[in-house]
């Protein structure tokens, strides 16, 4: 197979990288542009791989600082978002070491050289102490989901979070998270193994709450 | 790539259990993430077997609960603040060069270095100053900022379509108008900024009178005028779209205030309804300036057959004169009155030279009547007599004449709203015939009086 065949033609197919593209030639227009399609979707995610809401947007910030540093040296080998999301995974990582060494955050011991995860019978407990089934409420709902994902070590969490809003396949996840797609297909079914096991209590006999 | 084989294992520390393989293969099935054959085999495996169907539910139903996740909403001043800390990294770093660089250079490299930092000095300058808000916002929304009341006057797309399906302003219905003061800028963010840079002094400061008006109206106002402008991209025929709204707006301009207000104040259908009433209005004045004078109906019929026999004589000359654009618009056009609009177009925009008409082509406008040859005043200069024609013409576009009848819809008008209550009650009771070819004698002869005249409207 010719390799023009195998790889897609990124600069035709995704705008942002036209758009990156533009950034790459200095335009601040193009730079704001991206900030403005991107800033939301990299808030939701790093606000919840790092638990912090309030340091989230610094993070938004430091990924787009990150993106306009490197943007002499981009080239295009991916979508845009994929390139995007590799740096924001990179910079919740530190930012979640920087936590971890000031113990500002609450990792309480790691399985399987995943850390940063609540011990799973601890969440569960947590979380089915709120409510019993079908009485919660919207927002103790949303409590129950946050807790939920927030009990998956960082690694579940994020493979979580970028298939689930982020819509990627596990060959995507595979680059932002540099590990294979077969690693990404484990911890995608670990992840959702576990959430399961948290959730089960509210949708009992396969009802939604 | 991804192995999808089901009876594949977990590569990390996780137990190989058939439970935890089933899983697996259950999430890359829900994942989509299944070659055809491997999904086939899932959903036979589903169908049979209850409780793998139930695992897959639970798997499901936990995956649907996502949808409750709270997420926050980014804050007014992150894009700004974002913009500005990136602003203010990069000068740091140019400091940082700087300094890194003032150490280290030898005295041969000091030229260069110099240089370097000039060139980067005016890229970050050139940054911030884009970076400011106002300019930001100026690039960005610069197609409405420069053409801020057709795009204010025009509301929505729905007023748009509603402007065109009645057909008034496919044409210029105006009079003389001024063309816009600026050329149409790309919709390529990249290009504005060196298209603003080329924009003369006059441009600029005209620019930044209408960025300030524009910066003054309230919010929703822009938001509607940005979906607008979005909105006309994705149409087939966004060009056509915007050449109505820009009629519509020059239009506009030609009404006295209190019609201005009164349209503008009113809901769309009955706007619309009231724009009709007020062109057609203005369309009968535009005829009736050019019948001040005492040319008759059959005289504008036979003068626009000589446009006719005078452009089928100059045709190359006037070709040879008009953009490509233009001429392939008038090769694409089916009718005279198409081309002859074309043709006028760039004629009032003074792109086109239109030939002077030769004495034996003058001679047969002057035998069409003495009161044709009076009207044009033929010992004038012949780029006179063309605007004359031009006039005429125009009036005839204007008027919905042509070269066959008097449309139906004007004549209702007429009957409806010029004749008086006689005239009207004469009429009706003739039999149909008689009283349609007395009610065409009648509108002719309406439009053919001098100014002063005894006029029967309402």
């Amino acid at each position: 197979m010719a390799l023009t065949e195998s790889i897609p033609n990124y600069v035709q197919t995704d705008p942002d990288v036209r758009l990156m593209l533009q950034v790459q030639n200095d335009d601040p227009v193009a730079f704001e542009e991206l900030v403005e399609r991107y800033q939301t979707r990299l808030l939701h995610l790093l606000e919840h791989l790092i638990h912090r809401k309030e340091q989230a947007e610094d993070l938004v910030q430091e990924v787009f600082l990150r993106v306009y540093r490197a943007r002499k040296t981009y080239s295009v080998q991916a979508k845009f978002s994929t390139w995007l999301f590799t740096i924001a995974n990179n910079v919740a990582n530190n930012a979640l070491r920087k936590l971890s060494r000031r113990k500002e955050v609450n990792i309480v011991g790691s399985s399987s050289g995943e850390s940063a995860a609540k011990p799973m019978d601890e969440m569960a407990l947590a979380a089915s102490g709120l409510m019993p089934a079908r009485q919660l409420a919207s927002a103790e709902m949303s409590e129950v989901v946050r807790l939920a994902v927030q009990s998956l070590s960082e690694r579940q969490r994020t493979a979580l979070l970028l298939s689930r809003f982020e819509h990627m396949s596990y060959a995507e996840i595979a680059d932002v998270m540099e590990l294979t797609p077969q690693a990404i297909k484990s911890l995608l079914s670990r992840a959702r193994g576990n959430l399961k096991t948290i959730l089960e209590p509210y949708f009992q006999d396969g009802a939604r709450p | 790539m991804t192995n999808n084989d089901p009876r594949s294992h977990d590569q990390s520390n996780t137990a190989d259990s058939a439970e935890q393989i089933d899983q697996e293969i259950l999430v890359a099935y829900l994942d989509d993430e299944l070659t055809h054959q491997e999904r086939e085999t899932v959903e036979n495996r589903l169908s049979k077997d209850e409780p793998f169907r139930q695992k897959m539910q639970r798997l499901q139903a936990s995956w649907d609960m996502l949808d409750h996740l709270p997420t926050s909403d980014p804050s007014d001043s992150l894009t700004r603040t974002t913009l500005e800390m990136v602003s203010v990294s990069v000068s740091q770093e140019m400091e940082t060069v700087q300094i890194t660089r003032e150490k280290k250079a030898s005295y041969r490299w000091v030229g260069r270095s110099l240089s370097l930092l000039v060139a980067a000095g005016i890229g970050y300058l050139l940054f911030t100053a884009l970076l400011q808000s106002p300019n930001r916002r100026l690039v960005r929304d610069l197609p409405l900022i420069a053409e801020l009341d057709i795009y204010r006057h025009a509301d929505d797309l729905e007023f748009v379509e509603k402007l065109r399906d009645t057909g008034l302003f496919s044409e210029l219905v105006s009079g003389d108008v001024e063309e816009s003061m600026f050329p149409r800028f790309s919709e390529d963010l990249s290009k504005r900024n060196v298209e603003v840079e080329r924009l003369t002094a006059d441009q600029k400061q005209e620019l930044e009178s209408l960025n300030r008006r524009f910066s003054a109206l309230p919010t929703e106002e822009k938001a509607s005028m940005r979906l607008l402008h979005n909105s006309l991209k994705k149409q087939p025929s966004p060009e056509t779209l915007y050449n109505i709204m820009a009629n519509y707006d020059r239009w506009l301009k030609t009404q006295p205030a209190q019609t201005r207000i009164e349209i503008e104040e009113l809901p769309v259908d009955d706007r619309i309804t009231r724009i009709e009433q007020v062109a057609v209005r203005y369309q009968q004045d535009q005829l009736e300036k050019v019948f001040r004078s005492k040319l008759t109906l059959q005289d504008m019929y036979a003068i626009r057959k000589w446009l006719d026999r005078y452009f089928a004589n100059h045709r190359s000359q006037i070709q040879q004169q008009l953009p490509t654009e233009l001429r392939n618009r008038i090769a694409a056009t089916s009718t005279p009155e198409n081309r002859w609009r074309t043709i006028m177009g760039a004629f009032d925009a003074k792109s086109l030279r239109l030939p002077s008409p030769t004495e034996k082509e003058l001679a047969e406008l002057r035998q069409i009547r003495p009161e044709v040859a009076a009207y044009f005043d033929l010992g004038e200069d012949t780029t006179s007599v063309l605007r004359k024609v031009r006039d005429i013409f125009k009036a005839m576009v204007r008027s919905r004449i042509d070269d066959h009848d008097i449309p139906q819809e004007r004549l209702r008008y007429f009957y409806t709203n010029v004749l008086n209550d006689s005239q009207r009650e004469e009429l009706e009771n003739m039999p149909m015939m008689r009283m349609k070819e007395k009610l065409r004698v009648l509108y002719i002869q309406h439009y053919s009086r001098n100014k002063g005249t005894s006029r029967t409207r309402k």
